[in-house]
Parts: structure tokens; sequence; C-alpha cells
């Protein structure tokens, strides 16, 4: 079939590489346009996708938080011991000495019989009745903090070597309370996958049925242009732009609330830190987490797009 | 340069949109420039449709843009350069008398200069064939003779052209070659311009319409 590659004043090859190129830049132009005549459905749609954008960003973002101020505390993990309750003072605090000098042990605190059943009477509030014990129940503790460098694996050998040593009755490694923190952290990761897989798809659909409306409001151009000889693909190029420029803006425009929500936290969250002399400073998007937000909903356009016009666009016949 | 008429359903129509591609037909081929349209595979029809030009009685300009844009789109599709587009759309927004209009909107037009558009727009990337359905259905008798005329002179400079038309009167004045069609059955076929008497006897058509450009 020789039809159109024969006929005359046809461009060269080159001329229509570039011609091709610019019609995609020209498309690309020709939807933004489009976007520009009608901004009020425009903005309806850039602001659905961005709130539905805003929720998983802003899980995301809280869960970065919530991590960032637990690693904090990993390097306040303590060993408790408690040791033989026949043990003597003086053998204890000589105990205490020789912990140490051991490796990875950055300091200890040596707590006496006597002050642990003090703090106890008062803490506990049984008072008077302690007094009617014989003995004290209560052994020297030692809390040895091991060194802030120190990791999870020197940690447990330290644990291992004081428990083996005769004058411990118990080595207690606080850490349970911070299991639970990262079971709990676990948790809320799965669920923030979840919630952008879900909330993803649901930006599908948005731009998916706004782009099935714009190729049903343009019915006769399409119609039109086929008889003009536009190939399918010419035709799907406007829409799959307007579909691209849709998850640009709702991408932006989540990123706008989230940190909209940040400025709004931060505020009480200073105050709570005058108040509590604490030290914690919420962390924002990074360069790279809005990259990545922006260019997903981008593709997540392009991929909607996409998808309502190969399920509409070829319907469309001429009749 | 040929007219086709009939009454309504003889088959006019039905004619056009299989020369255009739109209806494949259902007995017998139609053969385009030696392309036999029954046999395309769909991939291939936008390019063979960019052989013709149609133009359509109520015109189908697209109104959200101007009468240059409307003009301009079948060399877009074809992918000609940016410069090419502009001379040839001017050209043919001269040739069809509304040079001074190219930045006006469609919707600003009279109904006949929206038609001009429209035989500007089918002409515009050159095709063979020119195709036109009622192009003058919604004229008056003075801007109907205009449409043709510009018809005419097209066909001086090469392009065969064949119109679907109710205007007898104005077919029987201009004398070029008339195809009639009654229940979808060529029954006339007077190649010097002449309409069929009521009591003319029956064309027999042959198996195939070669509707080959240049011969008309």
């Amino acid at each position: 079939m020789r039809t159109s590659n024969t006929r005359r004043d046809k461009p060269a090859t080159s001329n229509q590489l570039i011609a091709y190129l610019l019609h995609h830049v020209q498309s690309l132009i020709f939807s933004l346009g489009k976007i520009y005549q009608a901004p009020v459905p425009t903005i309806m749609t850039v602001a659905v996708i961005g709130i539905t954008l805003s929720l998983p960003g802003g899980f995301y973002l809280f869960l970065k938080n919530i991590n960032a101020m637990s690693g904090d505390y990993r390097s306040i993990t303590q060993i408790t011991l408690y040791l033989d309750i026949k043990l003597s003072e003086k053998k204890a605090r000589a105990f205490e000495g020789e912990i140490s000098g051991m490796k990875n042990v950055q300091s200890t605190e040596f707590i006496s019989r006597k002050i642990s059943l003090e703090a106890f009477r008062e803490s506990s509030g049984f008072g008077k009745s302690l007094d009617t014990l014989a003995n004290n129940p209560l052994p020297h503790t030692i809390i040895v903090e091991p060194l802030g460098e120190a990791d999870t694996f020197a940690v447990k050998n330290l644990l291992n070597t004081l428990q083996a040593s005769p004058q411990v009755k118990i080595a207690k490694l606080d850490t349970e309370w911070l299991e639970r923190l990262y079971t709990i952290l676990e948790i809320a990761k799965r669920s923030v996958v979840m919630v952008t897989i879900l909330f993803s798809i649901a930006v599908l659909l948005i731009i998916g049925n706004t782009i099935r409306l714009d190729i049903q409001n343009r019915y006769q151009e399409i119609i039109v242009t086929k008889l003009i000889g536009a190939t399918n693909a010419f035709i799907r190029r406007p829409f799959l732009y307007g579909g691209v420029w849709y998850g640009l803006l709702g991408g932006l425009m989540s990123w706008l609330i989230v940190e909209i929500g940040y400025l709004a936290i931060s505020g009480p969250l200073n105050r709570l830190n005058l108040l509590y002399q604490a030290d914690l400073e919420l962390i924002t998007f990074t360069f790279q987490d809005f990259i990545v937000l922006v260019t997903s909903s981008t593709l997540l356009g392009l991929a909607g797009s996409w998808i309502a016009v190969a399920q509409h666009l070829n319907q469309i016949e001429p009749t | 340069m040929a007219f086709l008429t009939g009454h309504s359903g003889a088959g006019k129509s039905t004619l056009l949109k299989i020369i255009s591609l739109i209806e494949k037909p259902t007995r017998g081929h139609a053969l385009l420039n030696r392309i036999n349209l029954k046999t395309i595979a769909r991939h291939r029809v936008p390019y063979v449709r960019r052989n013709i030009g149609i133009i359509f009685q109520d015109h189908q300009l697209l109104f959200d843009r101007p009468v240059f844009d409307n003009v301009a789109l079948p060399l877009i599709i074809q992918g000609y350069r940016h410069q090419e587009i502009a001379k040839r759309t001017r050209a043919a927004l001269d040739k069809v008398g509304l040079l001074g209009k190219e930045k006006s909107m469609p919707i600003t037009l009279s109904g006949g200069e929206q038609q001009r558009v429209g035989i500007a727009r089918a002409v515009v990337h050159k095709p063979m064939l020119l195709l036109a359905d009622e192009p003058t259905g919604n004229l008056d008798p003075v801007l109907s003779r205009e449409i043709m005329q510009i018809f005419i002179d097209f066909h001086q400079v090469g392009v065969s052209v064949l119109v679907a038309s109710h205007d007898l009167n104005l077919i029987d004045e201009l004398a070029k070659p008339v195809l009639t069609l009654n229940q979808g059955k060529m029954i006339y076929n007077d190649l010097d311009g002449k309409l069929p008497d009521h009591d003319s006897a029956e064309f027999k058509p042959g198996q195939a319409h070669e509707f080959r450009p240049g011969n008309w």
C-alpha cells in the first residue's frame, strides 16, 4: 500500500521526526490550554487528587517522624543488674568497679538495697507496713549504660557476660517497650503501604473518569479529526497529556496540603518542647520525597488517562 | 467532477461513506486509486483517508479554535513543518476568499463562510479526491452557486470532485456528469451532464465501481 508515501510534497523523514516531536510539545501545551480555558472543573479535579494523595503523604511523614524520634530512644537502652541478695555492699561496689572497666560500658550507677527500700517506701505507699518485714527483701542494684555507639549485638553480648557472673541474680535489658514500639511502627508502616495503594487506585479512577468525560465532551471533534485522517495515536496524545497535567498538579497540591499541615502542627509542638524541655523536631518532606510524590502522581495521571483512552477512544468511529 | 443524485435513501450517503471508509461494502468491491477499500486494515484507514478531502453539509468545524487552526488541522495531523503549514493554510484560505478571516472564530462567521472554511480544510492537504455531501443544503441559491464555482475551480486544477446533491436545478445548469442512484443501484449514468427523464431506461451497474481520480 503506497497511498501516502508516494505523495508529491510529503515532508522528508527527518522533518517528520521534528514535526512528530513538535506535535508532542504542541499536545502538551494544547492540553494545558484546555485546562486553562476551563479552570473551575480542573481545579476541582486537581483538588480531589491533591486531597486524596495528601492522606498517604501525611501518614508517611507522620511515620517518618515517629521513626526519627524512636531512633533517639534506641541509644538509651540500659541493663539493670539485680545482685545476689547475700552479697555485701562492699563486694557489690567492687563488682560495680569491675563492670565500669568492661568493654562497651559507658557508665554504671550503684543503688544500694537501703536506698532501693527507701525509694520503694516513698513511691509505693505501703509506708509503715514495710517495717514489719524482718529483712530488706531488695537486693543491691547496678544500672549499666552501654556505650552509645554499641549496636544491639554488642549490648546483647554484654548482657550475657553480666548474666553469667556469679554476683548477678538477674540481668535485665530494658528494651521490651522499645520492641513493642517497633512492632507498632511495623503495623503502621504496612498500613501506610495499604493506604497508599488504595488511594493510588482512587487517583487512577478519578483521572480515568475525568478523561472519559473529556473524551465524551469532545466526541464530535474526535470524529471530525478521524475523518480528516488522524491516527488513533494522534487523537490519544492530548488526552494522555491532560492526564499527565492532572497528575502533576494533583501531586503538587498534595505536597502543599501536607506542608501546610506540617506548619500547623509545628507551632504547638514547639510549645510542647518548651514545656517538657524535650528536643523533638519535626521533619518534613526531603527533596527526594517531593520528587517521588510528584513523579508517582504524574505517572498515575498518565496511567489513568491511558486506561480511559484505551477503553473509550477506539469505540468512537464516525458513522 | 461528477454529481451524485437520487432520492433520500437511494444510497448517496452510503456510497460516500464507503469511499471515506466509514462503512465497508457488504457485497461487491470499492476501489480507490487501485486500493480495495473492503480489505483495508484498520490501522491503515487514516492514511487512506488522507487522500480524500471531505466536506460536510453542517461544516463540522471545531468551534473552540480559530479559522486558521481549523484549516491547518489536516496538515498538523500529517506532520507538516510549521512554515509549510502556515503557507498552505493561507493559500487554501485565499482560494475560498477568506484570507482576512484566519484569526476569526468559526462561530462569528456566516453559514456560507463556515462552509468555505470547511472546503479550505478539505483541500489544504491537496487530496486526490474531494467528497462533498450536500454542501449547499443549508445555503441560498446565490451562495450555493458560489460554492459550486469553488468546486469547479478545484476540478480545473486537477482534483477529482464528487458532489452529492439534491439541487437538481443547479446540477442541470453546471452540465457535469451525473450519477443517479435508486435503491442502492445506479439507474442513470450521464457523462454529458444531463439529468434523466423520468421514463428513462434503468442503467445496469457493473460488479465493481471504480472511483479512479482523474477520470472524471
